[in-house]
């Protein structure tokens, strides 16, 4: 009897704990619903004084529409989209390419190779890791006028890439001081040489943390909004978050609509990216980004 | 294992590290120079290829005088505090909640951690028009559905709400992040201990602040520190949702910095506020690197 009772009472505190999670998942994850199901509904619906909480068949494609083509309402604002999500991209794959190229092979040098002063270069690492950017936005930004860099996707570029740099440097040397030493031991005892050693050995093994560290530095470029809000200043180079920003302003008036598409417009291919790659994220990121 | 140093090793060492290294030094530890050298010029937003006049201390001194610098200050640390401790209150609860086997654990993962990916522009995106007076949803569910409310209410626009508006919508993008960290700290606890600490009927709270906390003791600080240093130097939420306002009431050092420096037009004293949240910053994580070494940091 009495077992019969505790059985039951475990039973139900584990329905109330799953309801539990349930909600908290549902309530954590509402706000991007609420975004999505914003971004397709008419002006008439979303400003109702009654929210639907549910989607229904009344949707349209007028705000993506009119984000695609740089309208607010019926007033050309700004560029298409398309502009810059262009931007975004050639800005995000450069950043990508550039820092991997590097950053690898430094991260690969303070975590596997003995040379002198092998602990000053990795303290040079951290301490660059933890430059906060904010605080270097009027320095970079004297830096880029002087240099004609302002206003510019190459100045975007190698301002980003100077910021991804030590970030994927301290995440790939956390991710190679855990590769195994025995095998590329081995490969030296049967007479391999030490760039061998490498492109044969070390590159594949170490290519599950290449993905990660490009998709943190790809992330972290397409996401970026103070240094393009002050390097570039003409619409047609903008950035995506920055360029679609121009959706959040008092002075053209809330259109809650045409920003919530603006959103999912910028969110799209992050959620994507994360949910191929989910599973290999979350190990890699906890493992090492600190700055997140 | 080849010699310690030898030769060849040191070369290829040295040519893996040196393009990055000469890289980061022009580009990262210059300006960083710069920004110490800006702090001391008179440099105008206007003509800031030309070389400030240098003027001392003047900036530092005007800023200390300034009493609106001390309450940013003074603000940023609030927020920082409260939006830290929350966040990381909430992602231990949740953490300790899920932490066990069950059906559709890796979609419950995956919903859980979602939002980590969602930049802070969209983030802002998605409370302002949340917030929104008349047609926000969180208005009509406390005062519609919930009837906490008696009427709706500007979050963002009231001295007195927009900062705990500001610290929940930080709080969201924040949790997920600190909620994983913690989740893969709780794998650590000895399965031994807690078995042992339940068959003493040592109750549930006595277990976590016992057992389980003490045992974690060192990747929270680290997380805490962490979140500390980067709460303190967060721009885009606040600034999008709020730019400073209503009045002053949510400017943080980091708006007073980007409104001193690019609408002020002086990116002289600018780059003086930049310094002490550079100080901060660095004091925070002088205290991991004091405390646990530099293997906390990845």
């Amino acid at each position: 009897m009495k077992l019969a009772n505790k059985k039951a009472i475990n039973k139900t505190k584990q329905v109330l704990t799953m309801v539990l999670i349930t909600l908290i998942v549902i309530f954590n994850c509402f706000p991007i619903y609420w975004m999505i199901l914003t971004s397709f509904r008419p002006e008439t619906e979303i400003v109702s004084k009654v929210p639907k909480l549910l989607p229904d068949d009344n949707i349209t494609f007028r705000n993506y529409r009119n984000v695609f083509s740089g309208y607010c309402g019926d007033v050309k604002i700004t560029e298409s989209a398309f502009v810059f999500i262009w931007n975004s991209l050639i800005v995000g794959i450069t950043t990508t390419f550039l820092t991997l190229v590097l950053c690898s092979p430094a991260a690969y040098a303070i975590s596997r190779i003995q040379f002198r002063g092998r602990e000053a270069a990795s303290s040079f690492a951290l301490i660059c890791y933890l430059v906060p950017p904010l605080a270097l936005i009027v320095p970079v930004f004297v830096l880029c006028v002087k240099t004609g860099l302002n206003n510019s996707l190459l100045g975007m570029i190698l301002v980003e890439t100077i910021f991804n740099i030590p970030v994927c440097m301290w995440l790939l040397r956390g991710y190679f001081v855990k590769l195994p030493v025995e095998v590329e031991e081995a490969a030296v005892v049967d007479g391999c040489r030490r760039l061998q050693v490498i492109t044969r050995i070390m590159l594949p093994m170490a290519l599950p943390g290449l993905t990660v560290a490009s998709v943190v530095c790809f992330l972290n470029a397409w996401n970026s909004y103070l240094f393009p809000l002050i390097l570039l200043k003409s619409d047609p180079l903008k950035t995506a978050p920055v360029g679609l920003s121009i959706y959040l302003n008092e002075q053209i008036g809330m259109v809650w609509g045409e920003m919530m598409a603006a959103g999912a417009i910028i969110a799209v291919p992050v959620i994507i990216v994360f949910l191929l790659i989910q599973r290999n994220l979350v190990g890699g990121i906890t493992a090492g980004a600190v700055k997140s | 294992m080849k010699n310690l140093y030898s030769k060849s090793e040191t070369k290829i060492g040295y040519s893996f590290f040196l393009p990055a290294f000469i890289v980061l030094c022009i580009f990262l530890l210059w300006p960083c120079l710069q920004l110490l050298i800006l702090s001391f010029t008179k440099t105008n937003m206007l003509r800031p290829d030309q070389a400030g006049k240098f003027i001392g201390l003047r900036n530092y001194i005007n800023l200390y005088k300034n009493a609106e610098f001390w309450t940013a200050g003074y603000r940023s640390l609030v927020f920082t505090a409260i939006a830290t401790v929350v966040s990381i209150v909430l992602s231990y609860l949740i953490a300790s909640l899920v932490n066990f086997d069950f059906r559709g654990k890796s979609l419950v993962y995956a919903g859980l951690f979602l939002p980590w990916v969602i930049s802070d522009v969209i983030t802002a995106f998605i409370f302002r028009w949340s917030y929104d007076m008349t047609y926000g949803i969180v208005n009509y569910l406390l005062s519609e559905t919930l009837h906490i409310l008696s009427g709706p209410i500007p979050w963002l626009g009231r001295m007195d709400t927009a900062m705990p508006a500001v610290i929940i919508a930080n709080v969201w993008r924040l949790m997920p992040f600190s909620t994983m960290v913690i989740i893969a700290a709780l794998k650590q606890v000895p399965a031994g201990l807690l078995e042992a600490a339940r068959m003493d009927g040592a109750s549930n709270f006595r277990v976590h602040t016992k057992v389980i906390i003490p045992s974690i003791k060192a990747p929270l600080a680290v997380l805490y520190i962490l979140r500390i240093g980067a709460l303190f130097r967060s721009f885009d939420i606040i600034w999008l949702l709020t730019k400073g306002g209503p009045g002053n009431a949510t400017n943080v050092l980091p708006i007073y910095y980007y409104r001193t420096a690019f609408e002020g037009m002086s990116l002289g004293s600018g780059a003086a506020i930049a310094v002490h949240i550079l100080l901060f910053v660095i004091v925070c994580y002088y205290i991991i690197f004091r405390l646990f070494g530099k293997e906390a940091f990845s």
